[in-house]
């Protein structure tokens, strides 16, 4: 064995020339060259990724920042509302509690029984200031988005109650077509509301001053085995031919007073989901804004 | 004049509001009438009774304002006060603009309320003269 051991040694050395030796010797400095270059290259690649991440990050903060902003600026709409159905039960009360205070000026013997009813009044007026109060969705708050599954039959119908004094006060009404038993979605709750928020006000705004159209018709459907599909459908004046490729963009707008930024911010919002937003013009009247959302898959979070 | 009951009219979707300001203005002597939109008040009371009406803005079907235009391009010379939880900066301008006696923010003061109500009717019973 140790003989066979030495001869292969002996034959290897031998079988190496001087020059080759010098060829090996080269090449494993340059391949210590190289990974040396990779292990810089690799440092400067990660520092991209690091920026980029960094990047994203901002991205997804400004744009956290700009949600926040048009969910203000639609709720400075909303706030006018508000403080109508705040100030209708202030109203009632102060007026009940001057008659109250007048009546007691008076002398109010033998009065007590309708000093009673005021007083009742008084309180179920301020009931339902506070119910307004206790229905203020979370709007206000800026939160980061948190994903989580949602049944979207019932985000629908959180979203008509939030914006239902809107649809009141136009005399419009909204009808549903929810297929039963739709499977749970992924998103976020505040988003996917003002997605529908938007839309919906939309609609009521094309349906303005329109006499003849009460109707909006909300329809959520399985389109296939990954997505659900939700559409808002109006009778009101329709797209214009030309605006239809402008519908999407930032700052687009034909209302006086609009920003234009209700559908973009609700098409960047619907395509972070997964899904897509889009609008066409019904064949009898009115438009219908879509989109799709996709499915929560099983198993995954 | 000053031994009948002045009239006033409430124009107000809202039938708590109504309620409550008819019951503090019967308090200082109005014979007080509430409806809950413009045709109901149309309908009901006729140009040439007189009287104040006290109307909401924002309202379902024609609001304040269409209200207010139709008074005052039917020529008639009914006073009206605005009260509303409007929160533009212009709707007391506006109002006032349009022919309005007055524009009060809700939630209204009884007695503020009733001296716009005297200065109309006061106003009123001037131009009536004519």
């Amino acid at each position: 064995m140790k003989k066979a051991e030495k001869k292969t040694y002996q034959k290897k050395n031998a079988k190496t020339p001087l020059f080759e030796k010098a060829t090996l010797s080269k090449l494993e400095e340059k391949v210590r060259q190289q990974k040396d270059e990779l292990r810089i290259r690799r440092g400067q690649l990660q520092q991209g990724v690091d920026r980029e991440k960094i990047a994203d990050l901002k991205i997804e903060e400004q744009r956290e920042e700009l949600l926040h902003v048009t969910r203000v600026g639609k709720l400075a709409e909303f706030v006018s509302s508000l403080a109508h159905e705040i100030s209708q039960p202030l109203t009632a009360i102060l007026s009940y509690a001057q008659v109250a205070q007048r009546m007691l000026a008076k002398g109010a013997g033998g009065r007590e029984a309708e000093l009673q009813e005021i007083m009742q009044f008084i309180i179920s007026d301020d009931q339902r200031a506070a119910e307004v109060i206790r229905r203020l969705p979370s709007l206000l708050k800026k939160t980061k988005p948190a994903i989580e599954p949602l049944d979207i039959s019932d985000l629908i119908h959180d979203t008509v109650t939030l914006i239902s004094t809107h649809i009141t006060v136009r005399n419009k009404v909204i009808k549903f077509e929810l297929e039963n038993n739709l499977p749970f979605i992924q998103g976020d709750r505040i988003q996917l509301q003002q997605v529908l928020w938007n839309l919906i006000s939309n609609s009521l705004e094309a349906m303005e001053g329109n006499k003849d159209s009460h109707e909006i018709l909300i329809v959520a459907l399985r389109k296939n085995s990954n997505m659900i599909r939700v559409e808002v459908k109006d009778s009101g004046s329709g797209i214009a031919k030309n605006d239809i490729k402008k519908l999407f963009g930032h700052f687009f707008t034909t209302k006086p007073d609009g920003l234009g930024m209700g559908l973009s911010i609700s098409r960047s919002i619907v395509e972070a989901h997964g899904g897509r937003l889009m609008a066409k013009n019904n064949s009898d009247r009115g438009a219908t804004f879509y989109f799709t959302i996709p499915i929560k898959r099983k198993g995954v979070l | 004049m000053t031994s009948e009951k002045r009239n006033i009219y409430i124009v107000d979707d809202d039938e708590s509001v109504c309620r409550a300001l008819k019951t503090l203005l019967k308090t200082f002597d109005f014979d007080v009438k509430t409806f809950s939109s413009a045709k109901s008040f149309f309908d009901a009371v006729s140009d040439d009774e007189d009287g104040c009406l006290v109307l909401d803005i924002h309202m379902p079907g024609e609001d304040g304002w269409a209200i207010q235009k139709r008074i005052f391009d039917s020529g008639s010379q009914r006073p009206v006060i605005f009260i509303s939880a409007e929160q533009k900066e212009n709707a007391a301008d506006r109002a006032f603009k349009v022919g309005a006696v007055g524009f009060l923010q809700k939630p209204v003061n009884g007695q503020t309320l009733v001296d716009l109500i005297n200065v109309a009717s006061e106003n009123m019973g001037i131009s009536s003269d004519k």
